[in-house]
This record gives structure tokens, sequence and C-alpha cells, in this order.
């Protein structure tokens, strides 16, 4: 589950439902504020990653989201930690 | 001189239509929007009935995930306001915030563009155009369920969409936002009489010269399991009559025992006077005085001998310049329970004595419902409507009036000949608000 292709695919179903409509572009090196995505919906979208996953992303890993990887990276460690 | 407040717009959403044009064919023809509940389990509920808005298309006004983030109640609110802003002239039709206007905003923002405004139309001064638009309990449906998500799968659950969603200043922020209005515009909750309120501080925000326009209503979409539930428990609603839903809200008759929770949302422009002549706007009626007290006595039962609501409705004659005697229609509260009906009728009858029993009265809500904080808005539109069209709409379901409630109770659609009209509301903590109407 922590392979970066199956975060990025989560990553795309969840915003596709946290802002209703599809994301089928999106790329580890998209960056997230021009995807349209405002942070509030950036904090529904990792509220629904960290209740799926089990996880808790603790708030100074959210400061510098710049890509959709920067946050699949912070998601994968998060994982890693827990195994 | 003072400064005169006439309604130049009005927006509807309710049981009996989506706009303020079929609601008011609608309450002419005597109609009924009550129903059976069908969106929620009722078993064990002490009543089953429910008058619902039908067929309400959000995704005109909203996208899907502004729908989401806004409550129902908010979704009627920005409808009510847009059909009254058109109507008004306050903002161009052709820049009406369709579907197609939000995802064009969407795709700007997306490109990092600031949010595009529906401005107002070209020469209004903006910062001087408000909205009071309020609902007396908010977002229930989306307390419901976020309570429900934390409890299944724990606070990170949560939506961060929740606090602005269930803000009940949510709908006034979200029209000031899409026009741009830079007027006062906050959420104002009285309970039943939220809508009326709105209306008179509306109007006096305007007369004290903090604004030239302003929208001013109420909302509600509180039919949900707590709230009725709640009601239900407080022995406040009614149940269907001999098996017809249809028959449940029935003010003023000798068989009422409560009244059925309905939805929807009514906004009315109000502008100054001159202000409205100036820009060729066609004045619908004028807002002629208005009278808000309490009763300071009991959180939910009205003062037995109606005192704070005579007392709102002389202020509001007084206001308007205008005698008890040459009122010649009355939209009351008509609660439909025992205790309010009969209380209103007492404090009516200290303001206009035994003339109380010739002059014409209709209750909207026995064919609508109690819509809560929408109630005063709605019933104040069919005010206008009257004075407007010099029509008055029926009252249904009195099969044999409360020797009590001596009234000249609309039975038929009537034509008259009216002039001033008094509109009155009274909310649980025994707040109370009245409004004189003239023709304009």
């Amino acid at each position: 589950m922590t392979d970066k292709t199956n975060l990025l695919e989560m990553f795309k179903t969840v915003a596709a439902r946290v802002d209703k409509r599809e994301f089928p572009n999106v790329t580890a090196t998209s960056v997230i504020t021009e995807l349209g995505i405002d942070s509030l919906s950036m904090m529904q979208i990792v509220g629904e990653m960290e209740t799926e996953l089990g996880i808790m992303i603790p708030d100074e890993d959210l400061v510098e989201l710049i890509t959709v990887g920067d946050l699949c990276k912070k998601v994968g460690e998060r994982l890693e930690a827990i195994v | 001189m003072r400064r005169r407040v006439v309604v130049t717009g009005i927006g509807a959403v309710c049981p009996l239509g989506n706009d303020a044009a079929t609601t008011w064919q609608n309450l002419l023809a005597g109609r009924s929007g009550v129903d059976y509940i069908r969106d929620f389990p009722v078993d064990r509920l002490r009543s089953d009935i429910a008058a619902s808005v039908k067929g309400f298309d959000v995704g005109r006004y909203l996208s899907p995930k502004e729908a989401e983030i806004y409550g129902r109640v908010t979704h009627f609110s920005l409808a009510a306001a847009v059909e009254a802003l058109r109507e008004a002239g306050i903002v161009p039709i052709e820049r009406a915030p369709a579907a197609e206007d939000e995802a064009e905003r969407a795709g700007a923002r997306a490109q990092g563009a600031p949010p595009l405004a529906t401005a107002p139309a070209s020469g209004l001064d903006r910062t001087r155009i408000g909205c009071l638009m309020s609902t007396g309990m908010g977002s229930v449906e989306i307390f419901e369920e976020q309570v429900a998500r934390s409890a299944a799968r724990g606070p990170r659950a949560v939506s961060p969409y929740f606090i602005p969603g269930v803000m009940p200043n949510g709908a006034a922020a979200l029209i000031s936002m899409r026009y741009g209005l830079m007027g006062p515009s906050y959420n104002l909750a009285s309970a039943c009489a939220t809508g009326t309120h709105s209306i008179a501080t509306s109007a006096l925000m305007i007369e004290a010269g903090e604004a030239d326009v302003m929208v001013a209503g109420g909302a509600e979409a509180a039919t949900r399991l707590n709230t009725v539930a709640g009601f239900g428990n407080a022995k406040a609603l009614a149940r269907a009559v001999d098996g017809d839903p249809a028959r449940a809200s029935r003010p003023f008759d000798r068989r009422r025992q409560g009244f059925v929770m309905g939805e929807g949302a009514g906004a009315l422009v109000l502008e100054e006077e001159q202000h409205a002549l100036a820009r060729g706007a066609k004045p619908l009626a004028v807002v002629a005085g208005f009278g808000m007290t309490t009763d300071a006595e009991h959180l939910t039962r009205p003062h037995s001998g109606g005192l704070g609501l005579a007392l709102a409705v002389e202020r509001a004659l007084a206001r308007a310049g205008t005698a008890p005697e040459a009122i010649g229609y009355i939209n009351p509260h008509a609660t439909s329970t025992p205790q309010g009906d009969a209380a209103e009728v007492l404090a009516l009858r200290r303001v206009f004595g035994e003339r109380l029993a010739r002059i014409p009265i209709s209750a909207t809500k026995s064919m609508i419902g109690h819509l809560l904080g929408g109630a005063g808005a709605v019933e104040t539109i069919a005010v206008v409507c009257s004075l407007r069209d010099q029509l008055l709409h029926p009252s249904i379901n009195v099969d044999e009036l409360d020797p009590e409630c001596s009234l000249d109770v609309v039975r038929e659609r009537r034509a008259v000949d009216l002039r001033h009209a008094v509109k009155c509301s009274a909310g649980f903590g025994g707040h109370n608000c009245a409004l004189v109407l003239e023709r304009a």
C-alpha cells in the first residue's frame, strides 16, 4: 500500500470524492493550488486519507505541501512508521 | 424627512413552488404543500408529516462541491435572494449565477485568479447594499451528518467545512460574496420570528441611513429526524387529520392540534424609496412600520394575554402613522397550536378591539406549514402580493371556527380594495415582530 503509484491513485479518488469533480491528469509533480483545490478542501482530503489508512499526519508535515507528490511522500512515511 | 422603505423584489422557495409567482398562484388556489415524510424513518416519531420543497435543483445555483459545503437552508436562501435581486434589477439577469458561471469561476480559481464577483448592476454603490438573509436553526442536516461521521470514523473524518457549513450566517456570506455586496450583512435569529425580524431590522437599517438596499428574509430546512423528534416530543406538531396530511395545519379551527414543519426561504429586496425611483425600479409595496418586542415571560409559551405581540403591532402602527381602523388585512402568525392561536387573537383584540371580527385574516401556514425561520419572510411576501394584486389568499382547513377566535377568516380567494395590512410573527423565546405594509 505504501507504493507511490497506489497513493497517487488514492489521492485522485479521494480528491474527486471531496471536490465533486474528476482529476484524470494528476501526477506526482502536479501543483496542488494549480488544481483549484483550496486549503480547506486539501485538509478534507488529508482527513479522508488519514481515516482510511488509519494514520495521523502531524500538522508540521502539512506546512509546505506544494505538489501532490509531497503529500503522497508524507503519507508514505507515516504508513512505514506504523509497520 | 424620514427615509421611506419600499419593496422592489421578491423571491421564494417553498412547499408550494420554487419561485414567488408559483407560490402565490398556489396560495390563491388554496392548495396544501403538506404530505407524509419520506426522507427518513418516522416509525417512532409523534408526527410523520411535513411540508417539503419539491423538485428544487441546487445545480442551477451552486457547483456540486459548493452544494455540499452549504446546507439545504443556504441553498434555498441563495435561490430566493437571486430571484428577488433579479426582479429588483439589482443584478442584471444575464449575469445571474447559473452553474456555467460557477464552472467559469472554478476554472479561474484553478488558474490562480481571485473569484469573480457577479457585480451589481452598473451605477449602484455595492458598499451600500447589505444582506440579512437569516435562519433560526442553521444547517441541521450538516450537524447530524458530521456528528454521525465522527461517531463512526473518528474526529479526523469530520469535514473542515463543518464550521462554515453550519454557521447560520453562511447564507448572508454566500449572497454577499456572489454579488460583491459590501453593506451590513449577518444572521439574525429569533426562532419563528426570524424572517420578520430580518425584514424589520433591514428596514431600520435603511431608515437609519446605514444602507440604501437590503436583501432581507429568512429560511429554514430543518425537517430532520432530531428536530421532528424534538418538536414532536414537545407536543407542538400536528398529525394527519382523518388520514389526510393536507388537513393537518388548521389555524383558528376548533380541532387544531399543532403546527406542521415546513421548509423554504423568502427574500425581499428592500430599498430606500428615492433610490428605487431614481433608477426606475417599480415598488411593489411600502414597509411603512415595524414593531419589535419580547414577552419576557416563558421560553416556549406565548404570553397568555398576548401582551408582547399586541405591543409589537401597536408600535408598528405608530411608526407607520397608521390608525388601527385603517388596517384592511391581517396575515397572522397563526401557529395552529391551541395556545398560540388563542393568545394571538387576544393580542389582536387588544389592538383592534371588536372591529377585529370584521378584518379579513388568512393564515399562510394553513397551506405551507410552519417555515420557522423562513415563515415571516414567505408570509410577508404573500402580503406584498396581496397589496400588489389586491387579492387575499384563503386560509384552508377551517371546518369549524374556534368560538374563541371570532375572526373574518378568508375561506376563498377574495378581491379587495386594500391599502394597509399587518403581518405579525412570534417565536420561541417570546420574541415578537410586526410589520405594517402599504400599497405602493
